[in-house]
């Protein structure tokens, strides 16, 4: 009677179990990884332009009524943190469904109101889009764009709070964005949400 | 035709016929660039005359700076947003230690490191054919039609292309010849070449599941030794997302970069085939490579090498998801089991051999004259 045999199973099957085990473990090691980059993780580069951008605004402080233009030239340009394409003539392309524009106003500043001056890429294939915006975190306003009123102005409603702590973090997102070449309607290959012209800083009292 | 251990036959019949279709092609196209260089560039064009200089265009200037001063997040000035964090590190590493190794500049040790892995990958590349019963003449075909495609100049510039081409091979030979652990490390180092060496794990599956059965893959303690490469192949691109995370914050700093920088986004394939093929520019050749591309690994099917059907049409739907259309010719040539089918399909007819052999290597010179004076359709 061979007994090496049994002792020969016994041994494969530990070492089988040993193996299984060490790779279960790796993959629960990918996945703790995966976990924590996907959490944790924040794209370097929109940090860096919203830093940026807060450090110029907070260098040009601007206090209502004033206008600020946006687009190839314009000089409020370095007020864009993330998710912008480089300017365009007549304005400057949202890149991403969420985009940053940081605005320093004085501390104790009069109830403000934000006129967004922008048009939606709103295109025959894709003929909606939701827009929010957000300041300093708190949504600030919703609306639903088409072809009829793809670039009526956004009024921002500016919470007391916001408007005294003095810095005003816009978030403008966008439920899509749309590549006009991908879908047939131009040459322009960028993803393209929301076209900003202008923003104007208005006394919310005074506009009433 | 070469027997096992006959290394004179070897080298006769399959490593000298590789060495010297790739010396010719290497020869014709720099041939084909200093001709560009000298009649069709424009007065004006900034051209180096150094013959090698023409290995150098579009990414190699980021695989250099890695080399040089390793990843930064800094932005190129003329591109803001592109970094060379969205480059992966073993081809980079590779060419650093060869160059400490001889004492050589980096520019060079990425050519000498390029062509040896090019050289490396064409007989793997016939051994893996010969494994899937592909006679000798056709394997030998399929390196000779590898060496022509358009832009294979990428396989001997300073490009991770032919890095990506050995491990590829390397890891899907291995496998196949069921040395896991061997299969395993180069499919984790295929994923640290180019983040769409993952895509091995498409491959891994449809071997596990055509040799073991679904009740197999379900059942991995049975054979764990089988999944080992599947296990290992995400490893290489964690391990770099665990660099760049430590680095920058942003595990995805490659990702984030190649988007910031060179547009990249993924939308669906679909949108893209149409969007190229109603294109009346350069794009709409990128449409009919991909068409081409997917009607070759029809091939992969009707030879019954599904795992490599998966694995191909997996990385051609890949390609035609990023928004970048650019650099489809480059991302095919990779794609060898489609090579290898169209060669086996060509083998037994010597003319249309011979026409495609010769329509390539037109293309080819063509790429390589758009690839000299940094046109943008060989980016």
């Amino acid at each position: 009677m061979d007994t090496a045999e049994p002792h020969r199973d016994l041994a494969g099957a530990w070492r089988r179990w040993l193996l299984f085990a060490a790779l279960a473990l790796l993959v629960v090691g990918y996945c703790a990884a995966f976990a924590l980059f996907m959490t944790r993780s924040e794209d370097f580069l929109v940090a860096r332009y919203n830093q940026r951008a807060l450090d110029f605004s907070r260098g040009h402080i601007v206090s209502a009524p004033a206008k600020l233009s946006f687009g190839l030239g314009e000089p409020d340009n370095p007020r864009l943190g993330g998710g912008w394409h480089a300017p365009d003539s007549g304005g400057t392309w949202s890149q991403s469904v969420d985009a940053v524009v940081e605005i320093v106003v004085p501390h104790e500043h009069v109830p403000l109101l934000l006129r967004v001056n922008a048009t939606a890429a709103v295109l025959k294939q894709r003929p909606r889009m939701k827009v929010k915006a957000f300041i300093n975190g708190m949504p600030a306003g919703d609306w639903l764009r088409d072809v009829s009123n793809a670039s009526s102005p956004l009024d921002l409603r500016v919470p007391a709070s916001a408007a005294n702590a003095g810095r005003l973090e816009i978030r403008l997102g966008v439920d899509h964005t749309a590549s006009p070449f991908r879908l047939g309607a131009g040459p322009d290959d960028r993803q393209l949400g929301l076209l900003l012209h202008s923003i104007e800083l208005l006394d919310a009292d005074a506009s009433r | 035709m070469p027997q096992p251990g006959s290394t004179y036959l070897q080298v006769r019949e399959v490593l000298l016929p590789i060495a010297a279709m790739l010396l010719v092609s290497r020869a014709v196209l720099l041939l084909v660039g200093v001709l560009t260089a000298t009649q069709l560039a424009p007065p004006t064009a900034a051209i180096g005359h150094d013959l090698l200089s023409y290995l150098c265009r579009f990414d190699c200037g980021w695989y250099l700076s890695v080399v040089q001063h390793g990843y930064s997040t800094l932005e190129n000035t003329d591109q803001p947003g592109a970094t060379n964090l969205g480059f992966y590190p073993v081809f980079p590493l590779l060419v650093r230690g060869l160059s400490s190794l001889l004492s050589a500049d980096p520019f060079h040790s990425a050519i000498v490191v390029s062509n040896l892995c090019f050289y490396a990958a064409l007989i793997y590349i016939y051994r893996y054919a010969r494994l899937l019963g592909v006679d000798h003449h056709a394997a030998l075909l399929c390196t000779g039609l590898i060496c022509v495609l358009p832009q294979s100049i990428a396989f001997s510039a300073a490009y991770s292309e032919s890095t990506f081409l050995l491990l590829l091979v390397v890891a899907m030979f291995h496998l196949r010849r069921e040395n896991y652990l061997v299969a395993g490390i180069a499919a984790a180092l295929l994923s640290a070449t180019r983040a769409n060496g993952v895509f091995f794990l498409v491959f891994a599956v449809a071997w596990l599941i055509r040799s073991v059965g679904l009740r197999g893959l379900l059942t991995p303690w049975r054979a764990p030794e089988k999944i080992v490469p599947i296990v290992l192949a995400p490893m290489g691109l964690l391990v770099f997302w665990g660099y760049c995370f430590a680095t920058t914050g942003d595990a995805f700093a490659g990702p984030s970069s190649m988007y910031h920088g060179w547009g990249w986004y993924f939308s669906p394939p679909w949108e893209a085939l149409t969007a190229m093929l109603r294109s009346d520019n350069v794009a709409f050749f990128f449409g009919l490579v991909s068409l081409g591309l997917l009607v070759c690994s029809l091939l992969l099917w009707r030879q019954g090498w599904y795992e490599e059907f998966a694995f191909c049409v997996a990385l051609i739907v890949l390609m035609m998801s990023g928004a970048v259309i650019g650099s489809l010719f480059r991302y095919g040539l990779v794609l060898f089991p489609l090579w290898i089918a169209l060669a086996r399909a060509l083998a037994p007819r010597p003319v249309l051999s011979a026409l495609t052999f010769s329509t390539l290597a037109l293309l080819n010179a063509m790429m390589m004259s758009a690839w000299t004076l940094q046109n943008l359709i060989a980016i």
